[in-house]
């Protein structure tokens, strides 16, 4: 018989990449097998196990507590044996809810989320634990192992970041060559309006900033309703995650969430502050099992830094005397028309979206400004103290929102342009002569502009 | 993936009925064999089987299953008791459950660990569709195998999903 293991040794095999068989005993004798989607490592010595349909599974435990699983790591396909002891069933809490977003977030998309609603988790004690087979290969060092390190650089250059664009740009490409998450997007928003908007993306040929996505979609709404890291190890199995992302995303004119053509594992992290839902990190791998049970905690870590680093850096109001704009040539050349439509606030430059929503009257508001006088220098407090633009109080994300507004018309090369010229001091460039229209609406939508 | 579906009503029969159908053609799809014993204290045990050769009249059903010496599945199997064995499709996940006392016990003849390789080989062929190397699913054949034949006492619908457990 093979030298017991640890839990903490085997962790990959609880990423629900290869279904586990379950076998139980009923009192005569008779035993009976079932498949779990989902193995779920509790602590050191206890497992959740998904409780769905196995009615036989459930009667024998009720006589006979004394079960086995089999779980299969996916790199090596070295199983392990658990003998188990069934404990109690939990319908609630953390390891109910993880488990729980897992499972919806692998059969969302396809015909069976209803089907493979998770009743309950049999939460068991793991008498032993040991490899299978003569050739069982050893079990992998923790993935984790060297974890610590990585976060303390992954902390230090997000510490050193002086302004809101600089840590998102920095925070994705450590996640990117200290963590290997070569994919990644981070979107931001609150909770009242329903919607998450992209601010920085990396490791996608197109670019992120913009793009909506609903906060009842996918893995990404999942994670922000739950508040909880949610992992679908294999996408494959999982339903085709991917339909659920794009069929289900309110993506906007023009502006796609990027997404890789067929990734085998993804994540979202949310972002929360004293509470409070700040947005969400969205990450994707072309590889199965990348992410999981095994790197939860560290996701998890990453997402309270970044989140705590950005909610530091939009919260600073000014400090210090900001640089004056530049200095432009009166506009030239031909004229842009600008259009703004009240109905969603959306801005278009000449035939061209460019953005919509709170950043959409931001950007409206500059250019009347900017129409009426020539003015050029602008202030974050002045925007907050607006009450027009509807910016919620508290948490406002004017930050995010003036970066993807800097971001978007820097990609359209309209002519006009945002640049930061301080903590707290930005201005508006123009170089082309503009024409203002404004499509006004009468209807329902219009509330947010009674003023 | 159709010829496949087709194949399941022609060896379970439209009822589930294993009577009189040559599992051979079912070997050929490389199904993913569990067995589960149970010692005296109930304390069930996992094993993987090979190999499966269902009886002229249906009613039985020989597989070689991995047994190492010393082993909780071989002392099982030794005494006798009853096993279960489910026969998953590994593409589809389509499963059936047979359940049945263990009738006989003994060391595999050559022409059964030559079964036992065949429906490897099968069995290699089938997973590489879903993703999994062909040197790491060949290594999930254990050497050491028991052969048993069991009595089919009790046959179930074992795909996940909410029909799961129901007989067939």
């Amino acid at each position: 018989m093979s030298e017991p293991v640890t839990l903490e040794s085997i962790m990959a095999c609880f990423r629900g990449v290869v279904p586990s068989s379950f076998a139980t005993c009923a009192a005569d004798g008779t035993p009976n097998i079932s498949f779990l989607s989902l193995v779920h490592y509790v602590d050191a010595g206890r497992v959740g196990l998904s409780r769905q349909f196995f009615n036989k599974t459930r009667v024998n435990l009720d006589v006979n507590p004394f079960g086995q699983v089999r779980v299969v790591d996916p790199g090596t396909l070295a199983e392990f044996a658990l003998d188990l002891r069934y404990l109690h069933t939990e319908t609630e809490g953390a390891t109910f809810d993880t488990m729980a977003a897992a499972i919806e977030a692998s059969a969302a998309g396809g015909d069976m989320s209803g089907v493979f609603r998770l009743r309950g988790v049999d939460v068991h004690q793991v008498l032993r634990c040991a490899p299978v087979g003569v050739v069982a290969t050893a079990p992998q060092a923790p993935v984790e192992r060297d974890v610590l390190g990585r976060l303390d650089e992954f902390t230090r250059r997000l510490s050193q970041c002086g302004d809101y664009a600089e840590a998102t740009r920095t925070a994705l490409r450590s996640l990117d060559d200290l963590f290997g998450f070569t994919q990644s997007i981070l979107l931001v928003g609150d909770e009242g309006d329903g919607h998450l908007f992209a601010v920085a993306g990396n490791g996608y040929p197109s670019p992120a900033a913009g793009a909506e996505v609903p906060l009842s979609a996918g893995v990404i709404g999942m994670a922000a309703d739950r508040r909880q890291v949610v992992c679908v190890s294999n996408v494959a199995r999982g339903r085709v995650m991917q339909h659920a992302m794009s069929g289900g995303c309110d993506s906007g004119p023009g502006i796609p969430l990027p997404a890789l053509d067929a990734a085998g594992s993804v994540a979202a992290v949310p972002l929360v502050v004293q509470g409070g839902l700040t947005g969400v990190l969205y990450l994707e791998s072309a590889a199965i099992g990348t992410f999981g049970p095994h790197n939860e905690r560290v996701l998890r870590l990453l997402g309270g830094y970044v989140a705590a680093a950005l909610s530091g850096l939009a919260a600073d109001e000014p400090a210090r005397e900001a640089d004056g704009p530049p200095a432009l040539p009166a506009p030239t050349g031909t004229t842009l028309r600008i259009t703004y439509y009240q109905a969603d606030d959306s801005v278009f430059a000449g035939d061209g979206y460019v953005i919509k929503g709170v950043a959409g009257r931001i950007l409206w508001k500059l250019l009347g400004a900017h129409a009426a006088d020539g003015r050029t220098a602008f202030t974050n407090r002045e925007l907050r103290l607006d009450e027009a633009l509807g910016l919620p109080p508290g948490n406002d994300n004017l930050e995010a929102r003036l970066l993807v507004l800097r971001k978007r018309l820097a990609a359209g090369g309209h002519g006009v342009q945002i640049e930061r010229t301080g903590r707290g001091h930005f201005a508006l460039l123009v170089t082309r002569p503009l024409e203002l229209l404004e499509v006004p609406t009468s209807g329902p939508m219009r509330s947010a502009h009674a003023k | 993936m159709s010829a496949r579906r087709d194949l399941w009503p022609a060896v379970f029969g439209a009822a589930g009925n294993l009577g009189g159908v040559d599992l051979r053609a079912f070997l050929d799809d490389g199904l993913a064999i569990i067995v589960a014993t149970a010692d005296d204290q109930l304390h069930p045990e996992i094993s993987r089987g090979w190999g499966p050769q269902l009886a002229d009249d249906g009613e039985s059903l020989e597989l070689c299953v991995a047994a190492a010496p010393g082993s909780r599945t071989r002392v099982n199997l030794e005494r006798g008791g009853v096993i279960a064995a489910t026969f998953s499709v590994p593409t589809t996940y389509r499963t059936v459950q047979l359940k049945g006392p263990v009738v006989d016990v003994g060391e595999p003849t050559s022409a059964q660990v030559i079964r036992a390789d065949e429906h490897l080989a099968a069995f290699v062929r089938q997973v590489a569709q879903v993703g999994v190397p062909p040197v790491a699913a060949g290594r999930m054949r254990e050497p050491v195998l028991l052969a048993v034949r069991m009595s089919i006492a009790e046959r179930y619908e074992q795909t996940p999903g909410p029909k799961a457990g129901l007989p067939l």
